[in-house]
Parts: structure tokens; C-alpha cells; sequence
């Protein structure tokens, strides 16, 4: 405040003095920019020291003569000038050359001008991230980032997603980025990891409400995040959320947000509506008569208008012409086709009401947030509710003194669902369309009616998913404090000394409730014979059995300490320096536990104590890590800058003797515009060309040999043996091994590009292509079963990522009134696996044993693996011919093998933005071109026959006439197949190729998963001021929005963002996923 | 400035403490598990996986449909009985792994419990450990034929271990069964804990023992001429009766304890009765059908063999032994039962022309309608009325076989799949698809072999290749 206090006394003695000598008026004005009035913008009377500020409302005075020339200039915007004549008034608008000046946060919270980095980053601002109302983070960040691929789960609440900047680094380990909040790193992942049963556990950004962050910053390249040492390989994600900073002086700010989004599904599945629940014979040239089947997952029975005459609930011949008595309703009903899918998803909403209040002034500003958001989702017993909120204030204490804090508080709860082997669409996706599951009782009548299911189906997939919805419960609950405080010294000019402790602290609490009577947990489902006919009326009893509750949770606090010695100094004009020294202590612990009760004893109280067998089991960890680094930048004439860090960690978690690693990173960026003859060019107005260099590491997770209570189970069984059995427990080896020698895996990063603006930065262009190698892979090599080891924990290995990155700008037209902008965002990568470990091909990321998703030596990563369909030496798949056999004119198993690419060939996203006058017109295009994805529903609907495709079945065909065909194939002696099988000799065919073919080979359940999507939309409106102002309203606005809609895929039946859960699995498999959401809402905001 | 130096010394001296190795080998300690254990605390796990994994889930399962004794009519267990799949590398992945898991775990035990080591007093831990190895080697060396054994088990030191021929490891079996006896009978500190087949009865383990060595020696009849002598000489030390029978006991009535067959009925219900084998029974009059078959309605509906339909209940018959009562969730798995012991009797008598082999046979049957709780008496009448007449000259081996098979009905499906294998003559299986693609002759190998070990992997075609002892010839 000295310093400014002096520049006024300055300046209040040089008007004096020019009161003296000359004629002089007094200017007044306003300085606004395009969101207002602008605080803080040097005025200066030009070849004079003569100047002022302008206050907090943007209003100037200053003393003048008619010919002076006044210079407005602002950080990050292009000067203006005017001469002072006749008028008293001067009004200003800034505007420009933002792009130029931008300041953005780097590794560590250093904030540098975007023109100084030898490196690409990217910022989304504010109002990209809540354009479209989506309160989940990750899935908010699809198509705004070059460079970035996120990999959608679901359209569920809270559905986690997997981000991966300039590809994968880790074969089986975390890909996923550091994410720092506000300066603190905070933890983002998901506590339990989902592969094919289940429910998803939520990634922790799901604790930050979009809405509160004021902008995010992509460190994209090792050289960026380097500074962040061993967390550093995945990239950084750098959110700084919203403060007082900016706020007026004055009154305090209040800040209004509510919003009211309708959820629908995105993707309906395509069923048939001919066929009835059923089956028949499927061998070579089977005539039998497709017979109706009760409690038969199949729906290769009879025509649903043939119902009535069939034996036994037919009532042609039972009085009841035309009618058929439904086993489940108990009930002659006319026999009809029910669209189940369509009748089972509801219409889901998203409510979301946001509070800010900030304030300013000289000696410190703060921030008040709070928000809630409440979401229900698209299926029955699902959604969430999020409540946050904040505290943020800095303070300035005198001229040396500086501190702040920050205070964050979230609560979210989340209903969730099962998807995979556990998924209740299952019986959605699959039910017959003679089966009318909406208008059928789901469960029974009489003596504990209300946990005897009624499904169409047995099996423990067989679960009716209203019974379910009634029943079965899975709820996550997230409690969660994080926040830092810093204090900040200046002993001087070239010296800054800041100090941060952050603190982030959580427990997830899981409950996970399967109701007695559930199949999921052994109550064997009704069958034909315990459903009614038209001679049995009543439902035979089961006794409903089984119930299971599993109450889990983590708890996990994070202690961070940073301190950061900065020094700069100008040597000259030319040569500026600056060199930061720190230190970063990280120290975390967790606890997790699981308490799983198995049998309730009376059905409908869901408590531990109502369980006959109880298992507990708890985990703890600890870890601690310290870095030293530093960073050096020098600034040659504003047109050469060279960076150069190096960090030195320390790790808890590597075997001793071998915790401790050292990485460095240089990187150079040199503005050639800058030089004499480029300089001042309208048609390049800036052009930057950056290299860097950088090495980071990860660190893994050594642990002992040690021996741990075994069991016994196979994959066919949903729980196995588990200990205590009688009242004793035994124990085991550990199945895997730890390499005592192991190091971190490396990561080299080389990167060039180049920033370049054209038209007065009409254009822009930002190009960057890096390569990155990972060496010393750690990951869990696969053992061959007879070592008597499942797996040993080496460094081994090497992958390989190829990035293009290109952010482009244009702005076709640009008025007072109007104005189109589109911004661009092209993304390719070849991510490839070079080696894994000696002798080995592949390993398994997710999946079943078999299909899964690998990392496979020689391909990108990851591939997905399956078997294969027999192909000759051409590669054609090959038919076969042997008329005897069921699968004769068909194509054959060919062992196991790769049989698809999840890597896309390239991301594009497109942002189109329009705005005249107070309407503005945004819409956000992905594109997604290449990849491939096993789709484990399609083949059951195929194998169920409930799919659209296997509606045709009842004509001849060949393979290659089938909608879901490889090509046609060829015989054995390499002539084109030209079997034709099916046809009323040959009934069984069309059932033998869904069930036995295209639900075997899971290479015929490889789809493209290219998409073309209307990610956002947004129509906003914004009240003009002199509206607003006789309602003492600063600022409205009010937003029409949707997500997901129209969408081109070559899939059939999913969306192809459906996959399963969490890890490197994502995106590459779905196996009766949760589906994706469209959405329709409207936003209003208001600034009192 | 003096502010800054004591926050520099305050947080240099907090680096300096918190990150030395010390300090931070106590921060990465292990919290969670045991860093030792003893012998003692490993048997139950050997046991259960031996009982659980080996004998009692997916081997059997499939098994039970290549030998007719079900007809698979769901998911994996059709494709078993269309052979689709079967040649695949990730069907057997699991019981591979298991059977190598449960082996490495045995040899732990075998370590801790040598002269010297830390369990040097428990022999009974040792005794039970070497008695499983044996077990368990026998049922991958008789899955799959030529198996790493010498270098397996070798953990990192040895990742790709060399295939030893199934004519090399069956020597090692019996020597791990004479091994276990003599841990047996040298046994003193004897703890019944977590003995879940005999509660700490070492003289039940040593007739066990001799009982499998008995098994293992006839398993050789077709490469051995000494076979069935041999394996009447280890009979005389086997089980005396049922009660001394080779079961695993501890199943409880709860969703995590009750016996796997029930579970696996209650998850998937994959399996329906097979056609080929009812008839069998039904020709028989066998009264055993109503104690293994449930009627669908007021009928028995078997599923036939290779075209059944599709199903997951209510279509067909299903078995009657695996059912969700209490005593079906807790029906002991067997491991060897006392009336196998009395059809190798029978066999081995009969192969060395010893006339008491038909007294064999009749105690045999006996015993098993006891088992499956029928009445002796309605054994002896079975055995006057239905055997007996059927052992004309020529025709004995046959029905010993065939009695075994029906009496092996349902847990006992992988003996039944090795008798078959062992002499394909007794059984005329029905399964169109034997023609077709084949009958499955043996296992292929794990994908963790291909993944890891694949340039050992003998090559082999499972459909027409059969391991040593049933006649192939070895790699």
C-alpha cells in the first residue's frame, strides 16, 4: 500500500507542478472491457510520468491539456490511445490482445505469460466448463483440450471416466493426471477399482462442483509438469476455482446460479417385437417348432401373434380364443409386443443451485460458495446429491506480508447401480418382447410375497430390475475437507518466500445391499414349473433365501508442505532472471475396511445384525514423499526464453537404498516476431517456436513377501469359500512376487511446436508434436501358472506415444454487434507398446479371462483380445463347409488373440460460438474417428435374439447377409462362401449363429466406436444493463442448454461411451453398461 | 529476515527427520498382512483349494459333460457339450493356475516343516502337505498329460519351467504319497485345527495315502503290466470301510461356505441330466435314479447329448444330489470315496484273475447306495438282479466300469472322466458332436502358459491326442 500511496503523492505533486505551468481541464471517464467497467488501468498522459488509475467502478480523472495524447493499458490487453480535446469525457474500451499478454498458471502455481513457455499448455476458462450445466468434471473436459482424450463409462451420476493427456505412460498402472487444486495437489482417483462386476466407485473430482472453478490448466508435457516430480508423468490438471480477487470494491457481490437439466437415455437398444420368450432345436436343418419357454432367458420362441396357439398357454383351444394365459400376470392376456427397454428408463433431473458471495479491498477480498446439486438419474433408485462449500480470502499484511487460505467442504451421496456380470439391464436389454416387465407384478403375492421375485428369467442375472429397484440398494457417501493456507514474505524486491500447508482429508462410506430373495446373492429364481398355467393358477413357493450387505469404506488424509524461495533479477533491459528453490513434503495415510454380512434371517431389515455370517477385513497404508527442485527461467529481450528444472524425490514406497531419483527438464521459446524484420506484421501478427526436453518417473509400490488368509472359488461362482469356516481361517503365500531391485519407470519427453497468430490475431494456431518413451515399465508381469506365482512386480518393458496436438482459433467475423468464433481441437496419438517383459506378448488390463483388454507387444495401447475368427493366410475368414455340423456356412473360432484397437486415429472437437448483441449461440462437435470396442450387450442381444438384428430370422441367408457379418468369408478352398443356411428346413440356423457363432467368437462382438456427437449447446441470453439496473440487478443471464444429443455411430444398440468403470480398461468394453444420458435444461445466473 | 531463517530451519530440520530410509522403511512397513506364518496356519488352505478348486468346480463341471453324466445346457457348459471353446487356451486358465497355486503353497509347507526348518516338529502338517502334492500333481499330470513339474514352483528364479513327460511324474507321485505316510506315522504334536477332512485322525491320512496310491498305480493299467498288483498291495493298508473315506467335511449353510456343486446350480444352472447316462440307469431299473434325479412335473426329462436346447431350468431334469436343502448346501466334497476304493478292488482282482473281484464289485455297489442313502439291502438286491446277470464271460470289465460310472454320479465326475479315458471300451457315449469336433482327450493349455511360457508348451490337438497313460504317445 506504500508503494501506491507514494505514486499518488507523486502524482498529486506533478499535477501541481503542471497546474503551474500550463492549461489544463480535468478528464473523467469510464475504462470497461467487454464484461464491464475495468479496475485497476494505467491512464498516462504519453511522453510524461503523469498518470492514474482507474478506481473500482473504472472511472478515471486526471488533469490535462487538449493535445495530449492519453495511453490506457492493461495487463493482457492491447493499449489504447486517445488525444484529449474538446470533451471532458473520454470513454474507453479495452479489448484485444489478451491472447498475447495471457498469463497462466504453470507447475506449482507459478504464474507466467503464456508467451514465455517453452511448452504447450491450455486453459479452459469458467464459462466453457458450465456451459452445458454437467455437474461431473471429467466428463465436462470431452473435446475442449487438444491433446486430452477422455474416456466415458456412463451418462450415470457421478460415472467415473478415465482421462488420458498425450495418451498412456503405465501398461497396468495409473495413467491418469495430477490434479491440484488451487495449489494443493489433491486426491482424484477412484478408491476401488471396477472391472466386470459391480458398481463403479466415483473418481474423487466428483468432490469440486464445475461450477466453482474460475479456470483449468492443462500441463499437458513432462517438461510443463516436471517441477511436480514422480506425479508428474500423467500431466497436471491445474484448477483454480473462484475468488474475491477480482470482486468490486464496495458492496459485497452476491452471485446467483440455479439451473434444471432433464435427463433422458442417449441410446435406446433397437429389440425385435416378433418373437415371443422361447426356444427351439438349433442343429443342422432343424424344423421344430420353436416352443415358448417360461422363465427362459431365450426369445427364439414362436411369432408373438402365433401365442394363442400354442400347446399348454395357448387359449385357441382352451375356450380362450385369441388369448394367452402369461405365466407371470396369472392372467389370459392378448398377446402383444412390449418395448421394454423404452418402457423401463424414466426421465431423469439435474437441479442445481450455486451461492457466491465476494468482496474486496485493499487489505483483503474473500469468497463465499456454496452449492447444491441434486440429481436423479434415468433408472429407478439412482442418482446424487452434492452439497459444497467454501471460504477463500487472502489478506495483505503490509508491504512484506501476504496470506490466505482456502476452505473447502463437500458431501455427496450417490445411489448407484451394478453394471457387467451384476448389471440389472441384463433383463432390460434381454427381455422378451412377449414379457411385459413394466405392467408385470415383480414380485409374488401371500407368504413373504415381497421377496419372491417375479422374473422371466433364472440365473443370478435373472433379478427383475424393479424388484431390484425396490430392493437392492448401493449407496456411496463422500465427506470430504480440503484446503491450504500460505503465507507469503518479501523481504525485498527480488526475493519471494511463500510457505503452503494443504490439508485434504475424506471418507467414503459404502453400503451395498442386496435384499433377501435376491438372485445376485443365491435365491435360485422361479422356474417353469413355479409359474402359473392355465390348469395351475398360483405361483409354487420358494423360500426366499440369500440377502447380502457390504458396508465398506476408506478413510484418507493427505498432508502437503510447500515452500517455494523465488528470486529475480533483471541483469538488463535484456537478460531478466528469475530461480525458484523449494522443498514439497507429502505424507499420506488411509484406512479401508469391509464389513460383509451374508444371509439375512428377516427379510427387510438390512442390517449387519440381521446377517448368519459375517467376514471383516481392513487395510492400511502409509506413504511419504520428499522433492527438492528448482527452476531457473531467463528472459533474452523478450523474444528467447529458456526454462530449466530439475527435482530430486525421495519415496516411502520403493525398496530401500533405491528411494530416491532425480529429473530435469529444459525447455527454449523463442518468439522469431520479435525479431527486427518480423516485427509488427499484420498479416503473422506472433509467431513462437518452443522445444523441451524433460525425464520424469513413477514410483511403484514394493511390499514384502507376506502371507494372507486364502479361499477358494472358481470364476463360475459369485462368493466361493471363504474364511473363517469352521472357526478357522488359513493362510497363504502371497501369489505375487516383488522385484527387491526395482526402480522407477522413466519417462522421456521430447516436444516442439509452434504458436502463431495471423490477421491481428484473427487466426490463431497452436502445433505441437511430442514424443514420449516410457522405459523401466512397472507393472505386474504375468507368470506362467507353474511358477507357483501369479504375478511378479518388475521393471520391464517400454511404451512409446506419438502426439499431434493442434489448437486452432478463427474468428470469421467480428463487429461491434456481432461476432463468430470457432475454436478447434485436433488430437492424434499413437500410443504404442514397443516390449513388456521377457517372453511375454500380452497382459491382461480388464476384461473376463477371456475377451479382455491387454497391452499388447507391437500394437497401441490397449488392444482388446478374444477369440479370433479363423482366418486363412490372406487374412479371410474362413467358413465352415461341413454340412453335418450346426455351424456349417458359418464362421469358426481361431484361437485366442488380438481382435481389436481401443486407440482412436484422432479426437476433433469444435466449438462454434455466435453472439449477437446480448444472445450467444455456443455448440460444441466431437468427433471421433477409429477405435474399436467389445460389446458384450450386443452379443447377448443377439444370443438372446431380443436385438433388432435377429429379427430377420426366419429367411434363407448367408453369413454375410447378417448385420453384424466380417465380410462373407470364404470356403476352405478359398472360394467365397456361398452357403446359404435358414429357410423353413433350416429353422435353427439363424438361432445357432446368434447363440453359438456371434456369442461365442468375441471377435464378432468388435465394433467401430467412431462417433459423431453434439456434445453442447448453449443458447444464453443476457439482460441488457438498462433492464437491469431499475432492478438493482448487476448482471443476468440465462442459458438454454443440451448435452449428448444427435449422435452417429456405427454400433448398434449402446451408445459407444458405454463401458465399464474405471483403470485402463475404459472405453474398450461394455458389457451391459450403463448407458449414456441426453439433456435438456435451463440456466439462470444473477450478479446482485 | 530472521523470520524466514527459523521457517527454513523449522522445515529443513522436518525434511531431514521425516526422509531418511530408516524413516522411511518404518513409513512403507507392511500394516496389513503377515510377514510369517506357521505350517500349521497354511493346512487349511491347502486343503480347502485341494477339496474346493481341484475337485470340486470347474474340472469337474466339465467333466461331468464330457462324460455324459450331464448334459451342459447353458453358457459355457453347452458350449462344452457343442465343443466349442474347449480347445480354447482360457478355459482350463484358472484350474491351471489353481492346481499350481495350491501345489506352491503345499511346497511351503513341505520348507517350513524339513529338518532344520522353523516346523520341523509338525510332521502331520507335512505329512497332509506331501499327501496333496501328490493329489493335486495327479490331477494336472491326468488333465493335461506332460506338465512342468521339476522346474516348476520356482517363483522369478525359474519364470519359464520345462515340461516334464507325464511317464516321468508319475514315479514322483507315489513318492510323495510313501513320503507322506512316513511324515504320518512320525507324527506326535497333532492338531486337529483346521483339518478339515479327518480332525487330526493320522491313521485315517495313512489309509488315505495308501488308498490313492492304489488309484494312481491302476491309472497305469494300459502302460503298466504290474498295475493292478500293485495296486492290491495298497489296498490292503486303504480304507476299511466308508467312515475312513477321503472327504472334505467343513461346508456350511452359508452363502460363503455351502458346497460349490450348489452354487454353481444357484448362480449359473449350466447343467441339466444327461440322456445317455439316465438311460443307462433306466435300462438298470437303478433305484439310485430318484435319489440323483429331480422330475420336471411328474416326469424324468433328460436333456439329450450335443443338441440340447438352450436352458436354464425347468426344461429338463437336474440332479437331485446337488440341491439348495441344508444337507445338499453341506454335502461333503469327495476327494476318494470308500466305494471307488472297492471298484479298483474289483478291477485290479479281476485284471489279475483273482476270483474274489465279483465280492468286490457287490461291496462296491453296496457301499455306494449306502452313500447315496438307500439301504444295503437294496444294494445286495441291485447287485443279485441287475449285475450279476450281466457279468457274462466278456462283458465284466464293462460292467465294473459301468457300475463305477453310475456310482461316481455327481462329484466324482473327473474319476469317471479318467476311467473313460483310461478304457474308452466300457462306455458308448451319445454326444453327436464326438464325431463332429471330438471327445475332449485331455486339456489344453492355460493362457497364462501361452502368455509366459509359451516356447515350452508342447503342442498338442486335444481332440485326438491322448495323454501317456491312456494310450498317446508323450512329447
Amino acid at each position: 500500500m506504500k508503494t501506491k500511496l507514494n505514486g499518488f503523492l507523486t502524482l498529486l505533486l506533478a499535477l501541481l507542478v503542471q497546474v503551474t505551468f500550463a492549461q489544463e481541464k480535468t478528464v473523467t471517464g469510464t475504462v470497461s472491457d467487454e464484461s464491464g467497467p475495468l479496475p485497476g488501468v494505467t491512464v498516462l498522459i504519453q511522453g510524461t510520468n503523469s498518470g492514474t488509475q482507474t478506481d473500482f467502478d473504472g472511472k478515471y480523472s486526471l488533469k490535462a491539456n487538449v493535445g495530449n495524447v492519453l495511453v490506457f493499458s492493461f495487463v493482457g490487453m492491447d493499449n489504447q490511445t486517445r488525444t484529449v480535446g474538446a470533451s471532458n469525457v473520454i470513454n474507453v474500451v479495452m479489448s484485444g490482445a489478451q491472447i498475447l499478454e495471457e498469463v497462466v498458471v504453470t507447475a506449482l502455481g507459478i504464474s507466467k505469460e503464456k508467451k514465455a513457455l517453452g511448452y504447450a499448455v491450455q486453459q479452459v476458462s469458467a464459462k466453457e466448463i458450465s456451459r452445458a450445466n454437467n455437474p461431473n468434471l471429467l466428463t465436462n473436459m470431452s473435446g475442449k483440450m487438444a491433446g486430452v482424450e477422455v474416456r466415458q463409462s456412463s451418462g450415470m451420476p457421478g460415472a467415473p471416466a478415465t482421462v488420458l493427456i498425450r495418451g498412456a505412460r503405465s501398461f497396468d498402472g495409473n495413467n491418469q493426471p495430477l490434479y491440484v487444486v488451487d495449489g494443493m495437489p489433491i486426491s482424484s482417483g477412484s478408491d476401488y477399482a471396477q472391472n466386470v462386476t459391480g458398481t463403479f466407485s466415483s473418481s474423487r473430482t466428483m468432490d469440486i462442483d464445475p461450477s466453482d472453478i474460475e479456470s483449468i490448466n492443462v500441463l499437458k508435457g513432462q517438461a510443463a509438469a516436471a517441477l511436480y516430480g514422480l506425479r508428474a508423468s500423467n500431466g497436471v490438471i491445474i484448477i483454480t476455482t473462484k475468488s474475491g480477487k477480482s470482486t468490486a470494491k464496495g458492496n459485497p457481490t452476491v452471485n446467483f446460479t440455479t439451473s434444471y437439466t432433464m435427463d433422458v437415455v442417449a441410446t435406446l437398444p433397437d429389440v425385435q417385437q416378433t418373437y415371443a420368450q422361447g426356444t427351439g432345436a438349433t442343429g443342422i436343418n432343424s424344423v421344430a417348432v420353436r416352443t415358448f419357454a417360461a422363465a427362459n432367458s431365450l426369445s427364439w420362441g414362436p411369432k408373438i401373434s402365433d401365442l394363442p396357439t400354442i400347446p399348454v398357454y395357448g387359449g385357441d383351444s382352451q375356450g380362450q380364443a385369441g388369448q394367452f394365459w402369461d405365466p407371470y400376470k396369472a392372467a389370459w392376456v392378448t398377446p402383444q409386443a412390449y418395448n421394454n427397454a423404452e418402457n423401463f428408463f424414466e426421465t431423469g433431473s439435474t437441479q442445481y443451485y450455486g451461492l457466491n458471495i465476494s468482496n474486496s479491498n485493499e487489505f483483503a477480498n474473500y469468497l463465499i460458495g456454496l452449492s447444491a446439486t441434486d440429481q436423479e438419474a434415468i433408472m429407478p433408485s439412482s442418482g446424487m446429491t452434492r452439497y459444497t462449500a467454501k471460504l477463500s480470502s487472502t489478506f495483505n499484511m503490509g508491504e512484506k506480508w501476504k496470506s490466505g487460505f482456502s476452505a473447502n467442504y463437500s458431501d455427496v451421496k450417490i445411489n448407484k447401480l451394478p453394471s457387467g456380470n451384476d448389471s440389472n439391464l441384463f433383463v432390460v436389454y434381454g427381455a422378451p418382447a412377449s414379457f411385459d416387465l413394466m405392467g408385470t407384478p415383480f414380485n409374488m403375492e401371500g407368504p413373504l410375497g415381497d421377496y419372491r421375485q417375479i422374473s422371466y428369467r433364472g440365473g443370478a442375472v435373472g433379478e427383475n430390475p424393479r424388484w431390484a429397484a425396490k430392493n437392492n440398494q448401493f449407496l456411496e457417501t463422500t465427506r470430504r475437507f480440503f484446503g491450504n493456507t500460505f503465507v507469503e514474505y518479501k523481504p525485498a524486491d527480488w526475493v519471494n518466500v511463500r510457505y503452503q500447508l494443504g490439508i485434504d482429508s475424506y471418507s467414503t462410506d459404502n453400503e451395498d445391499i442386496y435384499q433377501m430373495g435376491s438372485a445376485a446373492t443365491g435365491q435360485a429364481l422361479p422356474t417353469a414349473a413355479d409359474y402359473t398355467t392355465p390348469t395351475k393358477t398360483t405361483f409354487g413357493y420358494r423360500a426366499p433365501t440369500g440377502g447380502r450387505i457390504n458396508n465398506y469404506g476408506v478413510m484418507r488424509s493427505n498432508l502437503n508442505s510447500l515452500l517455494n524461495v523465488t528470486f529475480t533479477k533483471d541483469f538488463s533491459e535484456d537478460l531478466k532472471a528469475s530461480l525458484l528453490v523449494g522443498n514439497e513434503i507429502r505424507d499420506e495415510r488411509s484406512r479401508s475396511w469391509t464389513m460383509l454380512g451374508s444371509g439375512f434371517t428377516i427379510p427387510g431389515w438390512n442390517n449387519m445384525s440381521n446377517t448368519t455370517t459375517q467376514t471383516a477385513d481392513e487395510g492400511k497404508s502409509k506413504f511419504r514423499s520428499a522433492g527438492t527442485y528448482a527452476n531457473l527461467s531467463l528472459d533474452f529481450m523478450n523474444m528467447l526464453y529458456f526454462n530449466a528444472t530439475g527435482r530430486y524425490d525421495i519415496v516411502s514406497t520403493m525398496p530401500r537404498d533405491n528411494r530416491s531419483f532425480f529429473y530435469p527438464s529444459v525447455s527454449l521459446g523463442f518468439i522469431f516476431t520479435e525479431v527486427g524484420g518480423l516485427k509488427d506484421n499484420d498479416i503473422l501478427s506472433f509467431g513462437k517456436i518452443r522445444t523441451s526436453y524433460a525425464q520424469v518417473g513413477q514410483a511403484g509400490s514394493y511390499r514384502e513377501p507376506i502371507y494372507y488368509a486364502g479361499g477358494a472359488g472358481s470364476g463360475f461362482l459369485s462368493d466361493g469359500i471363504t474364511y473363517p469356516l469352521g472357526g478357522v481361517s488359513g493362510f497363504r503365500p502371497n501369489e505375487t512376487i516383488y522385484d527387491p531391485a526395482l526402480k522407477p519407470q522413466n519417462t522421456k519427453n521430447f516436444e516442439i511446436g509452434a504458436d502463431l497468430k495471423f490477421l491481428k490475431n484473427r487466426v490463431g494456431l497452436d502445433y505441437t508434436y511430442s514424443k514420449q518413451t516410457a522405459t523401466d515399465q512397472i507393472f505386474s508381469v504375468p507368470m506362467a501358472g507353474s511358477t507357483g506365482s501369479a504375478q511378479f512386480v518388475t521393471n520391464a518393458g517400454e511404451m512409446t506415444t506419438e502426439a499431434h496436438e493442434i489448437m486452432a482459433y478463427f474468428i470469421p467475423v467480428q463487429t461491434n454487434d456481432f461476432e463468430w468464433n470457432i475454436n478447434a481441437n485436433f488430437t492424434k496419438i499413437e500410443n504404442k507398446v514397443i516390449s513388456l517383459a521377457n517372453g511375454i506378448e500380452s497382459v491382461s488390463l480388464a476384461g473376463f479371462t477371456t475377451p479382455n483388454v491387454r497391452a499388447y507387444a507391437g500394437y497401441t495401447y490397449p488392444t482388446i483380445y478374444g477369440e479370433t475368427l479363423l482366418r486363412n493366410d490372406k487374412g479371410e475368414v474362413i467358413i465352415n463347409n461341413n454340412p453335418a455340423s450346426p455351424g456349417y456356412g458359418f464362421p469358426q473360432a481361431g484361437g485366442a488373440g488380438k481382435i481389436g484397437d481401443v486407440s482412436p486415429d484422432f479426437i476433433l472437437g469444435v466449438t462454434n460460438s455466435f453472439t449477437y448483441k446480448f444472445v450467444s449461440l455456443t455448440a460444441q462437435m466431437d468427433w471421433k474417428s477409429g477405435g474399436q470396442i467389445y460389446s458384450g450387450t450386443n452379443r447377448l442381444m443377439g444370443l438372446y435374439g431380443s436385438s433388432k438384428f435377429t429379427e430377420n430370422r426366419t429367411d434363407t441367408f448367408q453369413y454375410g447377409d447378417t448385420e453384424n457379418a466380417h465380410e462373407n468369408g470364404v470356403l476352405p478352398d478359398g472360394t467365397p462362401n456361398n452357403i446359404t443356411r435358414g429357410g423353413a428346413t433350416d429353422l435353427g440356423a439363424y438361432q445357432h449363429f446368434y447363440s453359438n457363432v456371434y456369442g461365442a467368437i468375441s471377435e464378432m462382438n468388435i465394433y467401430d466406436s467412431s462417433y459423431l456427437k453434439l456434445r453442447e449447446v448453449a443458447l444464453s441470453f443476457t439482460l441488457p444493463k438498462s433492464l437491469l439496473d431499475k432492478a438493482k440487478i448487476k448482471a443476468a443471464s440465462i442459458s438454454l442448454i443440451g448435452r449428448n444429443f444427435l449422435l452417429w455411430s456405427n454400433i448398434p444398440n449402446v451408445d459407444p461411451e458405454t463401458s465399464q468403470g474405471t483403470g485402463n480398461g475404459v472405453g474398450g468394453f461394455d458389457y451391459v453398461s450403463l448407458p449414456q444420458t441426453t439433456a435438456y435444461g435451463v440456466t439462470l445466473n444473477l450478479t446482485f | 529476515m530472521k523470520t524466514t531463517k527459523i521457517l527454513l530451519l523449522f522445515v529443513f530440520s522436518f525434511f531431514i527427520f521425516s526422509c531418511s530410509e530408516d524413516k522411511m522403511d518404518e513409513v512403507n512397513m507392511e500394516l496389513n498382512d503377515a510377514l510369517n506364518v506357521s505350517a500349521q496356519s497354511m493346512v487349511p488352505d491347502v486343503i480347502l483349494k485341494s477339496a474346493v478348486e481341484t475337485t470340486a468346480t470347474d474340472i469337474a463341471w466339465y467333466a461331468t459333460v464330457y462324460i455324459e453324466h450331464s448334459a451342459g445346457t447353458w453358457a459355457q457348459s453347452a458350449d462344452a457339450d457343442k465343443r466349442i471353446n474347449q480347445a480354447s487356451a482360457t478355459t482350463f486358465n484358472n484350474s491351471w493356475n489353481q492346481l499350481y497355486d495350491v501345489m506352491n503353497v503345499c511346497k511351503v509347507i513341505i520348507e517350513k516343516t524339513a529338518p532344520g526348518g522353523p516346523d520341523e516338529s509338525n510332521q502331520y502338517a507335512r505329512g497332509i502337505a506331501q499327501l496333496l502334492t501328490a493329489y493335486n500333481l495327479a490331477v494336472t499330470t491326468d488333465m493335461w498329460g506332460e506338465v512342468p513339474w521339476t522346474e516348476a514352483l520356482q517363483g522369478a528364479a525359474i519364470l519359464q519351467p520345462k515340461y516334464d513327460k507325464q511317464s516321468t511324474i508319475y514315479p514322483l507321485i507315489q513318492t510323495y504319497l510313501d513320503d507322506a505316510i512316513v511324515s504320518f506315522t512320525a507324527a506326535t504334536n497333532i492338531s486337529a485345527v483346521g483339518d478339515y477332512i479327518y480332525a487330526g485322525d493320522k491313521a485315517k491320512w495313512i489309509k488315505a495315502a495308501y488308498s490313492l496310491k492304489a488309484r494312481y498305480y491302476l491309472r497305469l493299467s494300459n502302460v503298466d503290466a504290474n498295475a493292478a498288483s500293485k495296486a492290491l498291495t495298497a489296498i490292503t493298508n486303504g480304507f476299511g470301510s466308508s467312515a475312513d473315506a477321503f472327504m472334505f467335511k467343513a461346508y456350511a449353510a452359508t452363502a460363503t461356505g455351502e458346497n460349490p456343486w450348489v452354487q454353481f446350480l444357484a448362480d449359473r444352472t449350466h447343467l441339466s441330466v444327461s440322456a445317455s447316462f439316465y438311460n443307462i440307469m433306466n435300462t438298470r431299473n437303478d433305484p439310485r435314479i430318484d435319489k440323483y434325479f429331480n422330475k420336471v412335473g411328474t416326469a424324468y426329462v433328460p436333456a439329450p447329448n450335443g443338441t440340447a436346447i438352450l436352458t436354464q431350468g425347468g426344461v429338463y431334469s437336474t440332479s437331485a444330489i446337488t440341491n439348495s436343502t441344508t444337507a445338499g448346501r453341506t454335502l461333503p466334497t469327495p476327494m476318494m470315496t470308500f466305494h471307488e476304493l472297492k471298484f479298483i478292488e474289483a478291477e485290479a482282482k479281476f485284471r489279475s484273475n483273482n476270483a474274489t473281484w465279483a465280492a468286490a464289485l457287490q461291496a462296491a455297489v453296496e457301499a455306494n447306495f449306502v452313500f447315496n442313502g438307500l439301504t444295503v439291502a437294496q444294494g445286495t438286491a441291485y447287485y443279485t438282479t441287475v449285475v450279476l446277470p450281466r457279468l457274462t464271460a466278456g462283458n465284466e470289465l464293462k460292467e465294473i466300469l459301468t457300475q463305477k460310472y453310475i456310482a461316481l454320479y455327481e462329484h466324482e465326475a473327473i474319476e469317471a472322466y479318467n476311467d473313460y479315458r483310461r478304457v474308452p471300451s466300457f462306455l458308448t457315449l451319445a454326444n453327436p458332436n464326438n464325431a463332429l469336433v471330438g471327445f475332449v482327450w485331455r486339456f489344453p493349455y492355460a493362457t497364462s502358459e501361452e502368455q509366459s511360457n509359451s516356447a515350452n508348451i508342447p503342442s498338442v490337438n486335444i481332440f485326438t491326442e491322448k495323454v501317456w497313460w491312456a494310450g498317446g504317445a508323450e512329447k
